[in-house]
C-alpha cells in the first residue's frame, strides 16, 4: 500500500492543502531543532572550553527555551492540523460517496447491505483520524526535517553529512527488501493463521448448539490446544515480520554511533569544533526519527487508507442509469401508453437473467398486474420502469419517446412508487410524508383517507406532527399505508406499486386492496403481486416466468 | 469498579508473570540503549574536544558502539518476548473466560443475549485484553525504569540537575497522559450521540436512497445526511483541537527540561563543582530521558480501554446460571418420555407469563407439532425441555423424574435441541457431524447423512466429508444446513428430539422436504417435537399443539 494515495489528494482538496501546510510547519520544526542543538552545542563549548559563566550563556539559554516553545507549538498545530484535516475529509469523500450511490446506483442499494455501506462511510472513514494526525504529519516530517538537517550540517561538517546522507535512504531500501523477503512467507501462513483466529469466535458464537450437543464444556481443551497452535504459528510469522523494524532501529542507531565516533576522532585530531560537533549529534536522532515514527505509525494508518480506497472502489462503480447528452422531453404519462419492448436484465457474474425478454404495453388509466413466482423478477422489472437502472437489452419507450433518451429525473418525476419495505424518515410525519413541504393539509388528509390510513394518523399523538421514530413504533401494515398515501398525495400519472399486500395481516390487506380499487379512473397503476384478491382487479396481467414471454404483444 | 476488574485479569496473568517482566526488561533495555547511547556519545564528544591521547577514549567508543547495536537488537527480542507473552495470556484468558461463559448460553445471559452482538462482543472484548500488558502496562513500566535510570544517573554527577530532570519527567509521565487520557474521554462521550445520528442518518439515506430518488427528494435527503456530519464536525472541532495537545506537551517539557539541566549544571562547571566533560552528557541524557514517556499518552488510552472491556466481559460472567446441577444426580434417563405437566414460566419484569399451565408429552415413536404464532412461547418450551432453562412453576418430568434431578448433561443426551439456525462451524463437514457422536466412523456418518437425504450433495462437495464449510469455507445454503442439522440428528443417541422452527428460512419446496425427513425420525422410533409455524406435515403427526399467547391448545389427536 502506497503511504500516500494520489487519489485521496486529489478528491479532497483539503487533504492536498494540509499536505502544504504540514510542509511548511516541517521546515519551521527543522529550522527549531537546528537553533536548539546549535545552541546547545555553543552553550556547552563556552562553558567547557571557555569557562564562561551562566550570565556569559543567556543568549543560548534563551534560544534553548525559545526552541522548546516554538517546537512544542508545531508539535500540536501539526496535530491539531491533521485531525481538523481528517473530519473534513472524511465528510468530503462521505458527500461525494452518498451522492454517487444515490445518482448512480439507486438500484444497486437495495443489494449491498446498507449496513456494510453505512460501516465504510462512517466508521471506515473515521480510521482517516489516525492517518492525517499521527502518520501523515510525521511522514511530512520524515522529507523536511533530514534535508534541511543535511544541509546545515553538511554547511559544518561535510564528513557527518556524508555518513547521513548514505545511511537514511538505506531504511527504506532495507524494509522494503526485507518486506519483500517475508512477504511470500507471510501469506503463505496467513489462511492457517486467520483460521486459528476465528476459531473462538466460532466457539462462542455457536456455543448454544454445542452446548445442545453436550459438546460446550470440551471446547475448553480444544480452545487452549488452538490457541497455543495460532501463538506459536504468529510467532514463526512476527520472528521473520520484525526484521524490518530491526534493520531501521539498527540502521538509526548505528549511524548516530558511527557519526558520535568518527566525530570524537576528528575531535581529538582538532579537525572540527566541539560546538558543530555537538550539534550534528543532537540532531543525528531527530534526522531518523520522523521515518521511525512514521514507520511505527503505518499500522495504524494503514487502516484510514483502507477506508479511503474502499470509498473510492465504491465511486468508481460505474453508473447503471445513463444519463443521455441531449435528453429529449419527456412526454406526459397520462396521455401516451407505456410500451415494455423485449425488455431483458442480468446481473453481473450471475448466468440466468434476472429480466428475461419481458414485452408488454400500459395505457393511461390501466391497471397492470405483474404476476409470477418469487424470484421471477418482478422487482428487477419495476426497478427498470422506475428507471432505477437500465436494461441489459430492450427498451422502454413512453409514446415513441426511447426511455433512454430521456433525462431519467425527469422520467421517475411522472412516477409514484411503493416499494416493497417503504420507509418514513424519523421525524414529523408531516416531513415523513411530505418531505419538499409543497403540500396543503387538506391534500395530505385527502391522501390519507384515500390510503385508508386516515385512522392511523388520528391515532397518533400530535395527528400529522407527531413524531416518528423509536417512541412511536408503527406496524409493516401502518407504514405501508402511510406511504400509498404519500404515494397518492404525489398525484403522479403513473403509481407502481410493489407487492403491496404481502406480509400484512388479513385487514390491513384487505385496506390496501380497497384503497387501490377506490383509485380514480385517471390513475394509471402498475403493480407486482402474488395475490389473487388484488391480481382480480387488474384490467390485465404480465406474466413473467422462467421462459421468455411475450404476453400481450406490442399493439 | 474498573481496578477491580483490572485486578481480576492481573490475577489471571499470574503465572505468565516472568514472561511478561521478561518483555518489560527488554523494553527497558532497548530505550535504556537508546538514551545511553546519546550520553555516552555526548560524554565522548566533550571529552574528545580536550584533545587526550585517544587511547583514553576507548571505553567512551566501545559503549557508544556498543548502545549503538544493542538499542535495535533489544527491540526486536522485546517484541518478540511480549507478542509472546501476549498471546500466551490471550489463550488462558479465552480458557478462563470460556469456562464461564459456558453454562450462561443460551438463557442465562440477559434479554439482550438474543442478538449475536452479546457473544461477538464478548470474543472482541476478550481479545482486547491481551494488549492489556504490551500497550497499557508495559509503557508505563519502562518509563518508570528508564527515566529511574536517567534520573539516577544525574543524581550521581549533579543532584540539582537530577531534581529539575526528575521534575519534568514526571509532568510528561503523569500528568500529561492523565489529562489526554481525560480529554479523550470526555470528547468521545460528548460526541457518540452526534456520532450515531451520524450512522442513523446515513444509513436511513441509504435504505431510503430508492424511494427518494423516485419522488426526487434526494436533495433534500442528502442534505439531511449533510446536516448530521456537520453537526459532528462542529463539536469535534474543539476536541481536535484539545486531543492534540499531548504530544505538543511532552515536546515543550522535554525542551525545557533540557534548558533547565543546562541552567543549573552550567554554573556548577564554572564553580568546579562538575567536571566539564559531563555538561554535555547530562544535556543529552536529560534530552533522550523523554523517548521513554512519549508512548504514555497513547497507553493510558489503552489502559481506559481494557479496562471498560474488562468491565463488561466481568459483568457476562459474573452472572449466575440459571440451571444447576443438583448434589445426587439421578441415574442417567433413557428418554423414553417427556412430559410437560401445567408448565408456567414468568420472567422477570414482565407482567404476562411466557407459558401458562402448558401439558404436552412426547413419547419415543411419537411425534407432536408444535404450532402458534411468533411471540407464543414456542421457543422457550423447546428450551425448558433440554433444560436450557427451568420453569417458574409446574415441571417437566423426563422418563418420570423432574429434569432438575438430573445431570445436565444426561438430560441433554437423551434430549436433543435442534435450533433454527443449524449452526455449522467452520471446520470440515466430518467433524460437524460429529459434534453430534464424537469418534463416529465415515461409514456411520455417510448412513446418517443418507437418512437425512444429504449424502447427494456431501459426495459433490470437492473433498467430499473433507471439506472445508461454515465461515471462511464453502458457503452452504440454508437448506443444506439444515440437512447437516438433520444428519446430526440421526447421528445423535438422543432418543427425543426437539426441532425449533427447522424451516423458518427456507423456501416452501425445501421446507417441506426437510419436514418429511423429521417425521422419517418419528418412524425411526424416536419422539420427535416439531415446533413450526407451517401447516406442513401436520397431518401425519400423532398430535398438534397449538400454542397461543403462553397457553397450549389441542388442535387435533390423532
Amino acid at each position: 500500500m502506497r503511504p500516500v494515495d494520489p487519489r485521496l489528494l486529489r478528491e479532497a482538496p483539503p487533504a492536498r492543502r494540509f499536505l502544504a501546510i504540514a510542509a511548511l510547519l516541517g521546515l519551521a520544526d527543522a529550522a527549531a531543532a537546528i537553533a536548539q542543538a546549535a545552541a546547545l552545542g555553543l552553550l556547552v563549548a563556552h562553558v567547557l572550553l571557555g569557562h564562561r559563566t551562566l550570565r556569559a550563556v543567556t543568549p543560548e539559554l534563551e534560544v534553548l527555551v525559545a526552541a522548546a516553545l516554538v517546537r512544542g507549538l508545531l508539535a500540536w498545530a501539526l496535530e491539531a492540523g491533521g485531525r481538523l484535516t481528517a473530519l473534513r475529509v472524511a465528510a468530503e469523500l462521505r458527500r461525494k460517496l452518498l451522492a454517487h450511490l444515490l445518482a448512480a446506483r439507486p438500484a444497486g442499494l437495495h443489494e449491498t447491505p446498507a449496513g456494510e455501506l453505512a460501516a465504510a462511510a462512517v466508521s471506515g472513514l473515521d480510521s482517516l483520524d489516525p492517518y492525517f494526525a499521527r502518520f501523515l504529519p510525521q511522514l511530512v516530517l520524515s522529507l523536511v526535517l533530514p534535508v534541511s538537517i543535511l544541509v546545515w550540517v553538511a554547511w559544518h561538517d561535510l564528513a557527518s553529512a556524508l555518513v547521513m546522507a548514505l545511511t537514511l535512504p538505506l531504511i527504506p531500501i532495507f524494509g522494503v527488501l526485507v518486506g519483500k523477503a517475508t512477504q511470500a512467507r507471510t501469506m503463505r501462513r496467513f489462511r492457517t493463521l486467520s483460521l486459528l483466529s476465528a476459531y473462538f469466535l466460532d466457539v462462542v458464537r455457536g456455543l448454544q448448539t454445542l452446548r445442545a450437543f453436550g459438546r460446550g464444556r470440551a471446547q475448553t481443551s480444544t480452545i487452549a490446544a488452538v490457541s497455543d497452535a495460532y501463538r506459536r504459528e504468529t510467532m514463526g510469522t512476527l520472528r521473520v515480520g520484525f526484521l524490518s523494524a530491526l534493520v531501521l532501529e539498527l540502521a538509526a542507531t548505528l549511524s548516530t554511533a558511527v557519526i558520535a565516533v568518527e566525530i570524537g576522532i576528528r575531535l581529538v585530531g582538532g579537525g572540527i569544533a566541539l560546538a558543530p560537533a555537538l550539534a550534528i549529534l543532537v540532531l543525528a536522532p531527530e534526522y531518523y526519527g520522523p521515518l521511525r515514527a512514521a514507520a511505527a505509525q503505518f499500522h495504524a494508518a494503514a487502516d484510514g487508507l483502507a477506508a479511503a480506497s474502499r470509498v473510492f472502489e465504491l465511486l468508481d462503480l460505474p453508473s447503471e442509469v445513463a444519463v443521455p447528452a441531449t435528453p429529449l422531453p419527456m412526454p406526459d404519462l397520462a396521455r401516451v401508453p407505456l410500451r415494455l419492448d423485449g425488455l431483458e436484465l442480468s446481473y453481473p457474474g450471475r448466468s440466468e437473467r434476472a429480466v428475461a425478454g419481458v414485452s408488454g404495453i400500459v395505457r393511461p388509466g390501466e391497471r397492470v398486474a405483474l404476476a409470477g413466482a418469487s424470484g421471477a423478477g418482478k422487482t428487477s422489472l419495476l426497478s427498470l420502469l422506475l428507471r432505477l437502472r437500465d436494461p441489459s437489452g430492450g427498451r422502454i419507450l413512453a409514446g415513441e419517446t426511447d426511455a433512454a433518451s430521456v433525462d431519467p429525473a425527469a422520467w421517475r418525476a411522472q412516477i409514484a412508487w411503493l416499494p416493497q419495505r417503504p420507509r418514513l424518515a424519523a421525524g414529523r410525519l408531516r416531513d415523513a410524508l411530505d418531505p419538499g413541504g409543497a403540500l396543503r393539509d387538506e391534500d395530505l388528509r385527502d391522501a390519507l383517507e384515500r390510503a385508508a390510513a386516515g385512522g392511523i394518523v388520528t391515532a397518533l399523538p400530535g395527528g400529522l406532527d407527531a413524531e416518528l421514530g423509536e417512541r412511536t413504533p408503527l406496524s409493516a401494515g401502518e407504514i405501508r399505508r402511510l406511504a400509498l398515501a404519500r404515494a397518492l398525495a404525489s398525484a403522479r400519472p403513473l403509481l407502481v406499486l410493489d407487492e403491496p399486500t404481502t406480509h400484512l395481516d388479513a385487514e390491513s390487506a384487505a385496506a390496501v386492496r380497497g384503497a387501490l380499487s377506490a383509485l380514480p379512473a385517471q390513475v394509471t397503476v402498475v403493480f407486482a403481486t402474488h395475490d389473487e384478491q388484488l391480481l382480480a382487479l387488474a384490467d390485465r396481467v404480465i406474466r413473467l416466468d422462467a421462459a421468455p414471454v411475450a404476453l400481450d404483444a406490442v399493439a | 469498579m474498573t481496578e477491580s476488574a483490572l485486578r481480576r485479569v492481573l490475577r489471571s496473568a499470574r503465572p505468565l508473570r516472568r514472561r511478561l517482566a521478561l518483555g518489560v526488561l527488554l523494553g527497558a533495555l532497548a530505550v535504556g540503549a537508546g538514551v545511553a547511547l546519546l550520553a555516552t556519545s555526548g560524554y565522548l564528544i566533550s571529552k574528545a574536544s580536550l584533545r587526550p591521547p585517544i587511547l583514553s577514549l576507548t571505553v567512551a567508543i566501545v559503549a557508544v558502539r556498543f548502545f549503538g547495536i544493542s538499542r535495535g537488537v533489544f527491540r526486536y527480542l522485546e517484541r518478540l518476548a511480549s507478542h509472546d507473552a501476549a498471546l500466551r495470556l490471550l489463550a488462558r484468558l479465552r480458557v478462563a473466560f470460556f469456562e464461564r461463559l459456558e453454562p450462561l448460553v443460551p438463557d442465562g445471559l440477559g434479554p439482550q443475549a438474543r442478538s449475536g452482538d452479546l457473544l461477538s462482543r464478548f470474543v472482541g472484548d476478550v481479545d482486547a485484553l491481551q494488549h492489556l500488558f504490551v500497550r497499557a502496562l508495559g509503557p508505563p513500566l519502562v518509563a518508570l525504569a528508564v527515566g529511574g535510570g536517567a534520573v539516577a544517573t544525574a543524581l550521581v554527577f549533579e543532584p540539582p540537575a537530577a531534581l529539575v530532570l526528575a521534575a519534568a519527567l514526571l509532568v510528561a509521565a503523569i500528568a500529561v497522559p492523565l489529562a489526554s487520557a481525560r480529554i479523550v474521554r470526555q470528547s468521545g462521550r460528548r460526541e457518540a450521540p452526534a456520532r450515531a445520528a451520524l450512522t442513523a442518518g446515513v444509513l436511513d439515506l441509504l435504505e431510503a436512497g430508492p424511494e427518494a430518488v423516485v419522488a426526487g427528494w434526494q436533495e433534500e435527503a442528502l442534505a439531511r445526511a449533510a446536516a448530521a456530519d456537520e453537526a459532528l464536525r462542529r463539536l469535534r472541532r474543539r476536541s481536535a483541537l484539545t486531543e492534540a495537545l499531548g504530544d505538543g506537551l511532552v515536546t515543550l517539557v522535554a525542551g525545557l527540561a533540557l534548558a533547565g539541566v543546562v541552567w543549573v549544571a552550567a554554573p556548577a562547571v564554572h564553580a568546579g563543582r562538575l567536571d566539564g566533560v559531563l555538561l554535555g552528557m547530562l544535556a543529552l541524557l536529560a534530552l533522550a530521558s523523554f523517548e521513554a514517556v512519549r508512548p504514555l499518552p497513547v497507553a493510558a488510552q489503552h489502559l481506559g480501554a481494557t479496562a471498560a472491556a474488562a468491565e463488561r466481559l466481568y459483568e457476562v460472567v459474573d452472572r449466575d446460571p440459571v440451571v444447576a446441577d443438583p448434589p445426587a444426580p439421578a441415574p442417567a434417563p433413557a428418554g423414553r418420555e417427556l412430559c410437560f405437566a401445567s408448565v408456567t414460566l414468568r420472567r422477570e419484569g414482565r407482567s404476562t407469563p411466557v407459558l401458562e399451565g402448558v401439558d404436552l408429552v412426547v413419547g419415543a415413536g411419537r411425534s407432536v407439532a408444535l404450532v402458534g404464532p411468533s411471540g407464543a412461547g414456542k421457543t422457550t418450551l423447546a428450551h425448558l425441555a433440554v433444560r436450557f432453562l427451568d420453569p417458574t412453576g409446574g415441571c417437566v418430568l423426563l422418563d418420570g423424574r423432574d429434569l432438575r434431578d438430573y445431570q445436565q448433561e444426561d438430560v441433554r443426551a437423551a434430549v436433543l435441541l435442534s435450533d433454527q439456525d443449524a449452526r455449522l462451524f467452520a471446520t470440515s463437514v466430518r467433524e460437524n457431524l460429529r459434534i453430534a457422536r464424537p469418534g463416529a466412523r465415515d461409514d456411520e456418518l455417510r448412513q446418517a447423512l443418507s437418512r437425512a437425504r444429504a449424502l447427494d450433495w456431501v459426495d459433490s462437495l470437492p473433498d467430499g466429508l473433507d471439506t472445508h464449510v461454515g465461515e471462511q469455507g464453502l458457503l452452504v445454503s440454508g437448506g443444506q444446513r439444515q440437512r447437516i442439522a438433520l444428519a446430526r440428528a440421526f447421528l445423535s443417541p438422543a432418543r427425543l428430539i426437539v426441532f425449533d422452527e427447522p424451516a423458518a428460512h427456507l423456501d416452501a419446496e425445501t421446507a417441506e422436504e426437510i419436514v418429511d425427513t423429521i417425521l422419517d425420525l418419528a418412524a425411526d422410533g424416536r419422539g420427535v417435537l416439531l415446533i413450526s409455524h407451517s401447516p406442513y406435515g401436520l397431518d401425519r403427526v400423532d398430535e398438534v399443539v397449538r400454542l397461543e399467547a403462553g397457553r397450549a391448545l389441542r388442535a387435533s389427536a390423532a
